[in-house]
């Protein structure tokens, strides 16, 4: 499914207000593999945020195929989020409470889809923690954990996965164990993938790389 | 997401077992105050088994009900009038008594009463005409002060006090329609055969000790109801109006003595006794084992039940019509319930409120995974109602074992416990979930709206 942002802006009303976003137009065709990167603060988070659902623009349009995101209602973005798009986060933000077989079925729970657990398992297998399915997070390392992300993520088939910053807390030998997850999911299930990084590994990989100073595509 | 729910129970232990507590110790009251009519019947209470003498009245005619309005009928006659059923007196042109030969218990009845299992003591119902100043009719009651006691008849004095042992011609009156009279002057007819003779009175002389004041909803009324009668220019006429006679009540022995004096001697048989039982639980019970021994046994609620409706008709009027209002310590019982659901719904709303506090980052990231504010306002919510039954469970549980242990012992029905342990259940549960609910709808809508980027950049 392809992404599209057009002339996004957005501006935190944060004193003077702060531009994070300055009119970024740019298409993401289905099945795209895209590396958006940029010193911090540039605007990568804040634009997967958006093109995510998990924020809206200040202004500019947000289309996810011929849908346009920037206008749904919170019930109807949260659908899209549970049924089109997976999240992969820099900080992991799996649930403390639940094993990781727990954690990458919740999506499944949320749509209600039978045999949460069998699929979370399979995924868990993909992405080589078989054996690690009934740890806790703290039992795992930041790059199974990670790794257990990449598997929520993945649970729903979403048509899109956007990585914010996946391998910015783990070591180099993690971050590329991940980096190549995301790469083989994307090759084999066709997902359009977007990651924000600076990341000179994921840099290094063949595919289209999005280059954002101040909030404006260079 | 129950997992979640439970496991967030556990991570935050103490705040939901003071949520469980909080409603248990709230269920457990409601549940109190909802079994109270189990052991006391609102009909049943003081005021209504003091006037009647009884928790159950033993009757030797059946109390004439909607169904049998029949059996009445008013008698016309001059001057003097049959009236052996001291229920209703003459006036001076008719009495009110049941078609057919008037009875009385007899000694032998009242002795088989007594040996009831259950009744603690028989109350006959010591009455005889009289008339009070400027001719108007009254009841003169023979109280017996020790029975009086059991009854709690001293919840009804209204001013001075009740009768005691000693007293001679001592008189409590009706002191409903204003401050009793510092003394008494009656008249006593007497009785001739079966008639009572108004053309040969004995005055009486009574000093007023106290008065008293029936509650609105007891009886007393229905059995001094009488007809007036009025002399009209072409001779006599009845009405078909009606209205209380007042009681009068003097001690036993006095009453006995007036008795004694009034009638030559004749044995007093009365129409009705109270049956004082040990538990007013059993009373239903005794009231069908009295049965079989007279005409009429009810049970004082029932007959309270019965005046709540139009009582006696004659002539398209009602006697009585009396409002049933719940008793005061079921009305103070809901109203101590009332307050402990709203304190255990406000501990579990802060309760809630910390919860969501503690878990902002599990509701963000649950949000950005998919789930809609509905569903957190729903899990939130669910967890309150959760909590909730839990402590409704305890509380109502524990409650009630004490309320069946006492019920069994009263010998109630099984099938009455299990049915009124039901709908207790039903009750208690309900109100508590529904107090949950309401005090988690402002954490849940909380919850529901925090922004989801802006708690994850948060951790």
């Amino acid at each position: 499914m392809s992404l599209r942002a057009v002339d996004l802006t957005k501006i935190y009303l944060v004193g003077q207000g702060v531009k994070a976003l300055d009119q970024v137009s740019v298409d993401f065709p289905p099945g795209s593999f895209t590396v958006v990167t940029g010193p911090s603060g540039c605007g990568k988070s804040t634009l997967l945020s958006i093109l995510g659902g998990l924020e809206r623009p200040t202004y500019g349009e947000v289309w996810m195929g011929e849908r346009r995101v920037d206008r749904l209602g919170e019930g109807e973005l949260a659908r899209l989020r549970l049924g089109s798009i997976g999240f992969v986060f820099q900080a992991f933000h799996l649930l403390a409470d639940l094993t990781a077989a727990e954690n990458v079925a919740m999506p499944l729970r949320l749509a209600r889809r039978p045999a949460a657990r069998e699929r979370a398992l399979e995924l868990l297998e993909q992405v080589g923690l078989g054996q690690r399915a009934d740890h806790y997070p703290h039992q795992l390392s930041g790059g199974e954990q990670q790794r257990v992300a990449v598997a929520r993520a993945l649970a729903n088939r979403p048509a899109v996965v956007l990585a914010d910053e996946p391998t910015g807390n783990l070591d180099s030998r993690s971050g590329t164990d991940v980096i190549a997850l995301l790469r083989r999911f994307n090759r084999e299930q066709g997902q359009t993938t977007v990651v924000a990084s600076h990341d000179p590994v994921l840099l290094a990989e063949p595919g289209r790389v999005l280059r954002l100073r101040d909030g404006r595509v260079e | 997401m129950l997992a979640l729910a439970w496991r967030g129970i556990l991570r935050d232990l103490d705040r939901s077992l003071l949520a469980v507590a909080s409603v248990a110790i709230a269920a457990a009251i409601l549940a109190g105050a909802l079994a109270l009519p189990d052991g006391f019947p609102p009909s049943a209470q003081i005021g209504a088994r003091a006037i009647v003498g009884g928790d159950v009245l033993a009757m030797a005619q059946p109390l004439p009900g909607p169904a049998a309005s029949g059996n009445w009928a008013w008698v016309p006659a001059q001057h003097t009038y049959r009236t052996d059923l001291p229920l209703f007196f003459p006036g001076t042109l008719g009495s009110l008594e049941p078609a057919g030969a008037p009875s009385a218990l007899t000694s032998q009845q009242l002795r088989r009463l007594a040996a009831l299992p259950g009744v603690t003591a028989v109350y006959p119902d010591y009455a005889m005409p009289a008339l009070g100043p400027g001719g108007r009719q009254v009841v003169l009651r023979g109280r017996d002060s020790t029975l009086d006691a059991r009854l709690g008849v001293q919840h009804l004095i209204q001013s001075g006090r009740p009768l005691a042992a000693g007293d001679g011609m001592d008189a409590v009156v009706d002191a409903a329609a204003g401050p009793p009279p510092a003394s008494l002057t009656l008249q006593v007819p007497t009785l001739r055969g079966s008639v009572w003779d108004y053309g040969s009175l004995r005055t009486l002389h009574l000093r007023v000790v106290g008065g008293y004041r029936a509650p609105a909803d007891q009886p007393a009324q229905v059995e001094t109801a009488q007809g007036t009668e009025v002399v009209g220019p072409t001779g006599p006429e009845s009405t078909t109006a009606y209205w209380p006679s007042p009681d009068v009540w003097i001690p036993l022995s006095t009453w006995l003595a007036i008795w004694a004096r009034a009638t030559h001697g004749a044995p007093f048989a009365p129409a009705q006794a109270g049956l004082i039982v040990a538990n007013t639980l059993r009373a239903a019970t005794v009231a069908k084992a009295a049965s079989a021994i007279v005409p009429a046994a009810i049970e004082v609620p029932d007959l309270v039940a019965v005046a709540g409706d139009s009582f006696v008709q004659l002539g398209g009027s009602p006697v009585v019509t009396s409002t049933r209002a719940p008793g005061v310590p079921l009305a103070l019982g809901g109203l101590v319930a009332a307050l402990a659901i709203v304190a255990a719904a406000m501990v579990m709303a802060g309760t809630m409120l910390t919860l969501v506090a503690g878990r902002r980052h599990e509701i963000g990231v649950l949000k950005a995974l998919g789930a809609s504010p509905a569903t957190i306002a729903g899990m939130v919510a669910g967890e309150a109602g959760g909590l909730a039954l839990l402590g409704g469970a305890l509380g109502f549980a524990a409650t009630r074992l004490v309320v069946t242990v006492i019920l069994l012992a009263a010998h109630a029905p099984a099938g009455e416990i299990v049915l009124g342990g039901l709908r207790e259940a039903g009750i208690v549960l309900g109100a508590c979930l529904v107090a949950a609910l309401l005090c988690a709808s402002l954490p849940a809508a909380e919850a529901a709206r925090l922004p989801t980027m802006a708690v994850l950049r948060e951790s």
